[in-house]
């Protein structure tokens, strides 16, 4: 082609050689294509098909290389024939194509040799295909033919050359496998279908056949006892392990080397024979012949008899490494799963050797650390080859966020990081749904329009970031966005709405609980769900999806800047890092993944570290409370420990973990002198010590969203486990993720952590709302008993408050309280919380300069504020006497004595009102007085309260009758219905709540226009909703005197008049 | 047509559950051997008894007597475990003897009575006369299913 | 039970419940009485089963091996795609006319 003579070194040819076989790198693959789809073939794959074999051609000619040229000269008209429809694809061209571009490589390949290589024979069969236009039925005229002989039987198979050299491209063996029907499937109980399934999955079955003569007749004895089935077949499986991976004794696999082809004499055009009955000979294939491997799709491509190649006298090599472009292969899946599930019996046996050789003899060692060595790679190896990088799925979503954004008329810029991260296969492909989801809904509900964004002042381009990155064993994959965050209440309303949750329930949880709360089964329903974020696929489903993986799933928003969706995975299925544990004698694994940490308290320290608040232990984790849950008690197990002298195993008979008489809880900073805190719950009243003293061990579980401490009776090894699953029978214990086997050959149960917590019934705590859980466990409380928080403002004065009003308890630096117009208030949330302290309205002592503050924030009628105090902080729950008249001054409205101390009661309410009086509504001098002789009952559990309320009353000249709760108010009611003028009653009453005694009045035609007065400590728009529902005429809170007394005098003017 | 749903089958396997001689297919038995032996699994049904290694496959391991109402299995040397496939998986079935193997003349195959052996009638899909006994044919399928 | 046909001389089978080991047991008996009594071609009607073991394939094989010398047949008609796909791969095929039953694919 070129005119001008050009050097020729070496620069140049190493040039055009790699970029001819970049040419030819898809070819196959192409040709395929085209042969799939015959005449519709896509005209671009085949310009792209005919450009390469024109590229090569030019070049190869300039180069002067001949034999080169000359065949890629050929293979170029053929395709133009293509292109010019004057010849439609068969799989008898494409074959002799195929084997034109192969034999290309191999003389790029190889240049020297290709200079002057013999390509006669493909180039005239290639004319051949040229000069006339080949019919689909036409067969090749000249074929090379192989036979396969074996040993014991002789020539067995016989085949074309292009077919085997085809199969054993990737360093595949050739095999011949004697099956025996009866013997091999039928009598182990298996079917020839799954036989063949597996064949098929794990290579390509080149020929087959059954030996039909040994078989017999219909005359013959009973049932055939044998029916030989011999398989030619290819797979990369080596000949080592060939014999367990298809279940087929050694004697019966024979691996084909040289000596076993043979030149065949090539076949003439027959049609198919029928024998006698006698071994089937190989007949040519009718155009509906059968295919040499049936339909699956990963394995190679399938070739079809064909022409010969141009190798001719060169024996057909069984491994063949032939083509060094080649280094990766395509495996099918199943085939690797044998492979992992022999490693994964590899690992068994290794470490059962292992615990084995512990005394071992020496140089017994050794070997155990080799086998180790090897076995450990080996897996890992093996999990390597599923490993695939998480960007198969990340990639997709550029498109994905700038379709959605687009249709919602949003402007989203989507950063992608971590496109390299390796997960394991099965994991890569669970996840694409569930992230497909979250990254829809980023855009979707996260993300505000650009002119609200530019409103609230962000730029009006939204941002979600997919981020995935590893840390320490596992993958965190990260989907982000600077939106309107979710909002914890919204939440909340709608999960009560739904009745997943309680509103006390709700009252008790921390922010990032109240926004996992979308993650509970039936939270989202499919109308809401709209069809940009996915089809009736909720937040539920993406939790239960990620649960299969192994995976933990975290949210955090911030209202107005944005929610991060936080995944954890394990970096692979079936073998995971764990940790041992035992209880009840028994011993348990625990994934690491679920796990953060282990604590283990010594003897001395249970005590003071391991506390009881209500009625739950909880231990303290550095600033924080964990609750505890004993695994022992949930499994219903009789929990076991090592008595520390003999070494034995006994049972353990201690009740609670921390000495439960005292009931005392300190909160307090840790770094308080140990015996000294020890002394404080030292049982005053004496008696036997009947804790055993032995330590507690603790594993820090990690269930997503929350921790818990579940209690071991023993701390185990960490060991790698390969995961069994449990049969059907056992799913529905809920708390196993599946099974190993150990060292020692028994099994060993997997826990789930998150299920173990659900059976535990942990609603998950946080540890700065510990107090508010408190307070829902003092709704609860025994009869007669109050729940008060202890605390201090100078250091010589105790204050107490109900638990109830106490919504948590913050430790705050000194700098996060400033000054506001005159005011201090605290940096909380993002926002602003008032600060009230006890000397703005009382004479109560100042707190030391330099002590750390403690703010209780307390829920007032339509805010919070928070109370300024100083520790020590504990809850106290016992009877009391409250003295309403000694110490009684604005803000403290009574005194009563603790443990010999005297404690002042504050009154949060008062000495809001007093601080900010514009908080409260302003009445106009209302009369508050009582109308004389107004009766009131009042029903309310806690002694504490109806003391104050009742107090309250009688003070401005009301009779007060009362009641513990709702039934026995009832019964008052009953026999003093005339008496009663309106009735005052908390909501929370065992026996019969608030609401349900309200029923009954309303329902009851003596008292239907009986006035009722709800009280509670805190007024929610729900409570209030419930409340008007029953029938209640108002809602006051509890401590708010002057509301109370107002309400109702009003109340009662008003059915004066009626 | 009717209940020839469950093939009958060729061979029976048949052992001893307290009182009574029961049969299953032999075509559903994969082994039969002396591992009594399972770890407990806490808070599983009452009839199971736990799970064992089995070749390195975790199977579960049903108290056959405890599943068909007769109360806990009482071990002795003749105790055995009859690992059958049900629906996919292998189960161990624990039984109290073991019998012997037996041909089934399909005509020998009767329904099977309300109670044999103070084993529900329900637990069966037939009952075959031997020469000296009754054979109650187990539908492991039924008898392993969904918690009743 | 499985059903037999006896035309002129062609047999037609239905084995029940598949071509597995019971039938094969109960029809070889009958077949080689068929074939005895002058049938030439033999059909196996798999229609609505894809029930399949060696020892039906082993059925099939003993029938063609006792037909064929007489220049009969063996067909197999109706074949599920897993049945067909079984009897291809083991290139049985080559010996026994197959054909696909309605839901087959070619």
């Amino acid at each position: 082609m070129g005119s001008e003579m050009t050097i020729l070194d070496d620069e140049t040819l190493q040039m055009y050689v790699e970029e001819s076989l970049d040419h030819l790198e898809d070819i196959e693959s192409d040709l395929l294509a085209i042969e799939q789809a015959g005449a519709g073939a896509d005209e671009e794959l085949v310009n792209k098909v005919f450009r390469a074999a024109h590229s090569i051609k030019g070049g190869a000619g300039f180069l002067g290389l001949t034999a080169i040229n000359q065949l890629a000269h050929k293979l170029e008209n053929v395709l133009g024939l293509f292109r010019s429809k004057e010849l439609v694809p068969n799989p008898d061209v494409i074959n002799l194509l195929l084997q034109g571009f192969d034999r290309l490589r191999d003389l790029l390949q190889d240049v020297d040799a290709g200079r002057d290589a013999d390509v006669s024979e493909l180039v005239v069969a290639l004319e051949g295909l040229t000069t006339a236009n080949v019919p689909e039925e036409r067969k090749p005229s000249v074929s090379e033919r192989v036979q396969v002989v074996l040993d014991s039987h002789g020539p067995v198979f016989t085949v074309s050359r292009f077919e085997l050299e085809q199969a054993v491209k990737g360093g595949k063996n050739l095999y011949v496998f004697e099956y025996d029907l009866i013997h091999d499937v039928q009598r182990r109980g298996r079917s020839p279908l799954t036989v063949l399934q597996e064949l098929e999955d794990g290579g390509v079955i080149l020929d087959a056949k059954v030996d039909l003569g040994v078989v017999g007749g219909l005359d013959s004895e009973a049932l055939p006892r044998t029916i030989p089935f011999l398989v030619l077949y290819a797979t990369i499986v080596g000949t080592d392990i060939a014999s367990g991976v298809f279940d087929l004794p050694d004697e019966r696999i024979h691996v084909l080397g040289e000596a076993n082809f043979r030149d065949a004499p090539p076949e003439p055009l027959a049609s198919e024979e029928e024998p006698a009955t006698l071994v089937a000979t190989p007949a040519a294939t009718a155009a509906p012949g059968p295919e040499p491997r049936p339909a699956t799709q990963e394995p190679p491509h399938p070739p079809k008899p064909g022409p010969a190649s141009a190798n001719q006298a060169a024996p057909v090599h069984s491994k063949d490494q032939g083509k060094p472009a080649e280094t990766s292969i395509r495996v099918h899946v199943s085939l690797l799963e044998n492979l992992m599930t022999l490693a994964g019996e590899l690992v068994l046996s290794r470490n059962q050797l292992l615990q084995a050789v512990t005394s071992g003899a020496p140089g017994v060692d050794r070997i155990a650390q080799r086998i180790d060595l090897i076995t450990s790679e080996l897996q890992e190896t093996i999990m390597l080859t599923r490993m695939q990088p998480v960007g198969k799925i990340f990639g997709k979503f550029p498109r994905v966020v700038r379709d959605l954004a687009r249709k919602l008329g949003k402007e989203v810029e989507l950063e992608v990081e971590g496109n390299e991260v390796e997960l394991d296969k099965t994991i890569i492909e669970g996840l694409n749904d569930p992230l497909t989801h979250l990254v829809r809904n980023a855009v979707d509900h996260g993300l505000e329009p650009p002119s609200e964004r530019l409103a609230a002042g962000k730029p009006a381009k939204g941002r979600v970031s997919l981020r995935a990155f590893h840390e320490a064993g596992h993958v965190n994959i990260e989907i982000s966005d600077d939106g309107r965050g979710i909002d914890a209440e919204k939440i909340v309303a709608k999960a009560i709405e739904k009745g997943l949750l309680g509103a006390e329930q709700a009252r008790a949880m921390s922010e990032k609980e109240k926004v996992g709360l979308i993650f509970l089964p039936g939270f989202s329903t499919a109308e809401e769900v709209t069809d940009v974020s996915g089809r009736g696929v909720g937040m539920d489903v993406v939790k239960t999806n990620l649960d299969k993986l192994g995976g933990v799933v975290d949210i955090d928003s911030r209202p107005g800047q944005g929610t991060t969706v936080r995944i954890k995975l394990p970096l692979t299925l079936a073998i995971i890092p764990s940790q041992i544990v035992a209880a009840g004698g028994q011993a348990f694994a625990i994934p690491q993944v679920n796990m953060d940490e282990l604590l283990r308290i010594p003897a001395s320290q249970v005590k003071e570290r391991i506390e009881i608040v209500g009625d739950a232990e909880v231990v303290r984790l550095r600033d924080r409370l964990l609750p505890l849950v004993r695994l022992a008690d949930v499994l219903r197990v009789s929990p076991k420990y090592r008595d520390p002298a003999t070494g034995e195993e006994r049972e353990d008979r201690r009740r609670s973990l921390a000495d439960r008489r005292g009931r005392r809880l300190s909160l307090d900073d840790p770094g308080t002198d140990p015996d000294a805190a020890a002394s404080q719950h030292e049982d005053r009243r004496g008696g036997p010590d009947r804790r055993s003293s032995s330590a507690v061990n603790i594993v820090v579980a990690n269930a997503g969203a929350f921790q818990y401490g579940l209690v071991v009776d023993e701390l185990l090894d960490a060991e790698e486990i390969v995961v069994k699953p449990l049969g059907r029978h056992l799913k529905g214990c809920g708390c196993y993720a599946g099974a190993t086997i150990m060292g020692n050959g028994r099994v060993a149960l997997i826990l789930d952590v998150p299920g173990l917590a659900r059976l535990a019934q942990l609603t998950s705590v946080e540890g700065s709302a510990r107090a508010a859980e408190v307070k829902q466990r003092a709704l609860r409380r025994a009869a007669g008993e109050e729940h008060l928080l202890l605390f201090r403002y100078a250091p010589t004065e105790r204050f107490a408050l109900p638990l109830d009003v106490v919504q948590r308890i913050e430790r705050v630096k000194r700098d996060d309280i400033a000054v506001v117009g005159g005011r201090r208030v605290l940096q909380y949330k993002g926002g602003i919380l008032p600060l009230l302290a006890l000397d703005d309205v009382a004479q109560v002592g100042v707190p030391d300069e330099d002590a750390e503050p403690v703010v209780l924030v307390v829920r007032l009628p339509g805010r919070s504020a928070g109370l300024l105090a100083t520790g020590p902080v504990d809850a106290y729950q016992g009877r009391i006497e409250v003295d309403r008249e000694t110490l009684v001054q604005p803000g403290i409205g009574g005194s009563t004595g603790i443990e010999g101390e005297t404690v002042l009661v504050v009154d949060v309410v008062d000495v809001a009102r007093r601080s900010y009086p514009d908080w409260f509504q302003a009445y106009e001098a209302e009369e508050t007085e009582a109308r004389e002789g107004a009766t009131l009952l009042l029903a309310e559990d806690s002694a504490f309260f109806r003391g104050q309320v009742a107090g309250f009353f009688r003070e401005a000249g009301y009779t007060v009758l009362e009641a513990e709760d709702g039934q026995e108010a009832w019964e008052i009611l009953c026999r003093e219905g005339e008496r009663i003028d309106a009735v005052v009653t908390d909501i929370e009453m065992p026996h019969m709540d608030g609401l349900a005694l309200t029923r009954k009045i309303r329902a009851d035609e003596r008292f239907r226009d009986l006035p009722v007065v709800a009280l509670t400590t805190l007024a929610e728009d729900e409570d209030i909703a419930r409340g008007q529902e029953a029938g209640v005429t108002d809602y006051q809170v509890k401590l708010d005197r002057e509301e109370l007394l107002a309400s109702l005098a009003r109340i009662l003017r008003t059915e004066e008049y009626a | 047509m009717a209940e020839q749903e469950k093939r009958t089958p060729d061979q029976v396997c048949t052992f001893w559950i307290g009182e009574a001689l029961c049969g299953v297919d032999i075509r559903c038995v994969q082994e039969i051997n002396r591992q009594v032996d399972a770890t407990p699994v806490p808070l599983s049904p009452p009839h199971v008894l736990g799970v064992m290694n089995l070749r390195g496959r975790v199977v579960t391991v049903v108290d056959l007597a405890a599943k068909l109402g007769l109360g806990s299995t009482r071990f002795t040397d003749e105790t055995r475990n009859v690992i059958v496939q049900s629906q996919g998986e292998p189960v161990g079935l624990l039984v109290d003897r073991i019998a012997d193997v037996v041909d089934v003349d399909p005509h020998t195959v009767a329904p099977a009575p309300a109670n044999l052996g103070g084993i529900r009638g329900s637990a069966f899909q037939g009952v075959l006369r031997t020469d000296d006994s009754l054979v109650g044919i187990l539908d492991v399928d039924a008898v392993l299913g969904e918690e009743a | 039970m499985s059903v037999i046909e006896q035309g002129k001389s062609v047999v037609r089978v239905r084995p029940e419940p598949g071509l597995v080991a019971s039938a094969a047991e109960e029809l070889k008996p009958r077949l080689l009485e068929a074939v005895r009594s002058g049938a030439v071609e033999v059909v196996f009607d798999l229609e609505g089963t894809d029930q399949i073991d060696s020892l039906g394939i082993g059925l099939l094989i003993a029938t063609h091996n006792t037909v064929t010398p007489k220049g009969g047949r063996v067909r197999v008609v109706g074949t599920s795609p897993d049945v067909a796909r079984l009897l291809k791969s083991m290139r049985l095929d080559r010996h026994l006319a197959l054909e696909q039953g309605p839901d087959g694919s070619g």
